[in-house]
């Protein structure tokens, strides 16, 4: 009892001294990554965005590139991690916003340099959803009576040209 | 009376040129419409439709108003025509994207649109990976159609009269003639194209598919990339560019595409016709390859010095790529903006700036101040200093290959440092302008070369919320980089005489 008593008290103390090293620091803006890329060289971090575009499979991993609003990072997950995303943004979709938690690297030596990372789980914080292109009344409008003085105008264009043609 | 009723008629004149090249080009939002139709994106295309209208009936009021030449085309108008044809389609371009929502002010819209026009590629448009598959397709049409040029287009359709004609299209920033007739030279210019847009799309539609693209995705994103780096342009459907696909296989089609893309027409053809020796004679290659082996060797040394990358693959995807797309003014990029100024150190950063200063070939879809010109001016000095060390009596000639041999005259090298003189005038006063506004000097400079020499890298100082007066020199150095001055000078010119004029008639009543 003593024993799993003093075990408990110094992994207390421990985890009181280094409490960074074990947990990933968060990122939401990526531009705080880019800025201390190499600070933050070869650490856990813990970025949040939305999955957009679409998951590239290579072998037993994937690529998906995932967004702030601003900024897009590429990470790189196991197949069935990267399978947990449903929904990427595009035109018509808002995409999954997802939080992983893996490991940042500024030049990635496995991927050419690239500034990406290697995530170990990934969870979904927010589904995403169709968006809804509302017509716009004004545009319709718009382009209709447009449309109409274009048709004049041409109609007047081919008018002079072969009222031209005939006096020649 | 009669000076006055001359400037009316000239005026007529460019109206009705220019009306017909807006015609043509307005014409092109047809393709657009049809994507966002087949998409079913019916929001976006009613802004085409919007677009197109206000665009077409443009052309025709011009046509209307104006007046086809009665004798021949005269220098002024060509030059005139040209000049003043980018500009209106500027503006007639950039709705649809002011309509779409994604820009912030149709200034950044008409930013974007002269960025695509002029090959620059770089981008206000804001939130690229949710734009609309129609617009995508504009953004990368537009600077597909730019390589080649709105007058090349038009050319290739509409105008009867070739002597004229000639005079519109060296308005554009273009020379060559490939054959005697220029509306021919701007048919095999588009067959070119064509020809390569069919071949570089398939090739990335494939290799797309192989790093685990969805087929009808990567058809798309295959011709988009095309689209971008033949025309040596830079845009991309998703905001990280290149770096999106994460594929060394996608980044050497690239490479090859934009270096190509960067060549001259003329040499294209020669080649075509089965002239390959012509490669290797070429002034404006031999060039190239010097600027491109001595400017990478510098950056692969600074680089390895500053141990900025962990090992020669990723040395040459990010190191020599990014200073391949420097040169061939292309823009495309596996790096983020900032990474330039914060990770390649600054003697990376100066030869960055040389190399998108010099560019690419003369009449090809690159911009900068081009290697015939560099190649021309260096020749030019090296004789200079033969004849000085030589005898006074001896009179020699020197020549240089480019296309056929051609004898190396005063003039020509003249009239080459003018413009490279030009182009550094440009570059100063963008940096100087860099510097007013806060950012740091090499910064500033980068930046300033990238817009002069047409490029579209980023250092980070291109965002929408810096200054307007910067976006407008921006605009203006995109514009005057990619015509080459001369055609813009008459523009200004002609224009200041009519003001000048008009002021004479104000003050005699």
């Amino acid at each position: 009892m003593l024993k799993i008593f003093k075990t408990l008290i110094i992994a207390l103390v421990l985890i009181y001294m280094f409490p960074n090293s074990s947990k990933a620091e968060e990122y939401a803006n990526y531009n705080d990554l880019i800025e201390n890329a190499k600070a933050l060289d070869g650490k856990r971090v813990d970025i949040k965005g939305e999955a957009i575009g679409e998951s590239m499979r290579r072998g037993a991993y994937s690529w998906i590139n995932i967004s702030d609003g601003s900024n897009a990072m590429g990470i790189w997950l196991k197949n069935p991690e990267a399978e947990k995303v449903n929904t990427y943004g595009s035109y018509k979709f808002k995409g999954d916003i997802v939080k992983v938690v893996g490991t940042f690297n500024r030049a990635c030596t496995q991927h050419g340099g690239d500034m990406d990372i290697h995530g170990e789980n990934l969870s979904i914080v927010e589904t995403g959803h169709k968006v809804e292109h509302q017509l716009s009344e004004w545009k319709m409008k718009a382009a209709t009576s447009l449309s109409i003085i274009t048709f004049i105008l041409f109609g007047l264009y081919y008018k002079r040209k072969s009222k031209a043609s005939l006096n020649i | 009376m009669r000076e006055q009723s001359k400037y009316i008629k000239d005026i007529r004149t460019v109206s009705y040129y220019s009306g017909y090249i807006t015609l043509v080009t307005s014409m092109l939002m047809l393709i657009p419409i049809l994507t966002s139709l087949l998409s079913a994106e019916y929001n976006v295309v009613l802004d085409f439709v919007i677009s197109i209208t206000i665009a077409l009936s443009t052309g025709i009021i011009l046509i209307i108003f104006g007046q086809r030449a009665s004798k021949k085309l005269e220098w002024k108008h060509g030059l005139i025509v040209a000049s003043l044809s980018w500009v209106i389609l500027m503006i007639l371009c950039a709705i649809p994207y002011y309509l779409s929502g994604n820009t912030n002010s149709f200034l950044d819209a008409a930013f974007d649109v002269m960025s695509g026009f002029t090959t620059t590629g770089l981008v206000l448009t804001q939130n690229l990976d949710h734009l609309s598959l129609g617009l995508n397709m504009w953004r990368h049409m537009l600077t597909f159609v730019g390589g080649q040029g709105m007058v090349v287009l038009a050319l290739t359709f509409l105008v009867k009269d070739t002597v004229g004609a000639y005079k519109m299209y060296v308005g554009e920033g273009k020379d060559i003639e490939l054959v005697p007739n220029v509306k021919n030279t701007a048919k095999i210019i588009w067959t070119i194209s064509m020809v390569y847009l069919t071949i570089g799309t398939l090739i990335l539609w494939i290799d797309g598919m192989l790093i685990g693209l969805k087929p009808d995705s990567s058809l798309s994103h295959g011709l988009f990339i095309f689209m971008s780096t033949w025309s040596t342009g830079g845009f991309a459907p998703m905001s990280q560019n290149i770096l999106y696909y994460h594929s060394f296989s996608y980044e050497i089609i690239t490479l090859i595409l934009f270096i190509i893309g960067s060549l001259n027409f003329g040499l294209h053809y020669a080649v075509w016709q089965g002239k390959k020796k012509e490669v290797l004679k070429n002034i404006e290659v031999q060039s190239f390859f010097i600027t491109v082996t001595l400017t990478a060797f510098f950056i692969v040394l600074s680089l390895s010095k500053l141990s900025v990358y962990p090992n020669a693959v990723a040395l040459f995807r990010k190191g020599v790529y990014s200073l391949l797309s420097a040169h061939t003014t292309t823009g495309v990029g596996t790096l983020y903006a900032r990474q330039f100024a914060l990770e390649w150190g600054d003697f990376s950063v100066l030869m960055l700036i040389i190399a998108m200063l010099i560019g690419g070939s003369a009449c090809s879809t690159a911009g900068g101040f081009k290697g015939l010109r560099v190649g021309v001016v260096f020749k030019g000095i090296i004789a200079d200093i033969r004849k000085m060390l030589g005898s006074e009596r001896r009179i020699k000639i020197y020549k240089f290959h480019y296309i056929k041999d051609q004898v190396l005259e005063d003039g020509m090298v003249k009239s080459a440092a003018f413009i490279i003189i030009c182009y550094m005038i440009l570059f100063t006063i963008g940096t100087a302008l860099g510097t007013y506004y806060g950012y740091p000097a090499l910064s500033a400079a980068f930046e300033a070369a990238s817009v002069t020499g047409n490029v579209g890298l980023s250092i980070g100082i291109t965002t929408p919320t810096m200054p307007s007066l910067m976006k407008i020199y921006y605009i203006i150095a995109m514009y005057l980089g990619r015509l080459e001055f001369i055609s813009v000078f008459v523009l200004i010119g002609f224009i200041f005489g009519g003001v000048k004029r008009l002021c004479l008639r104000y003050s005699r009543h």
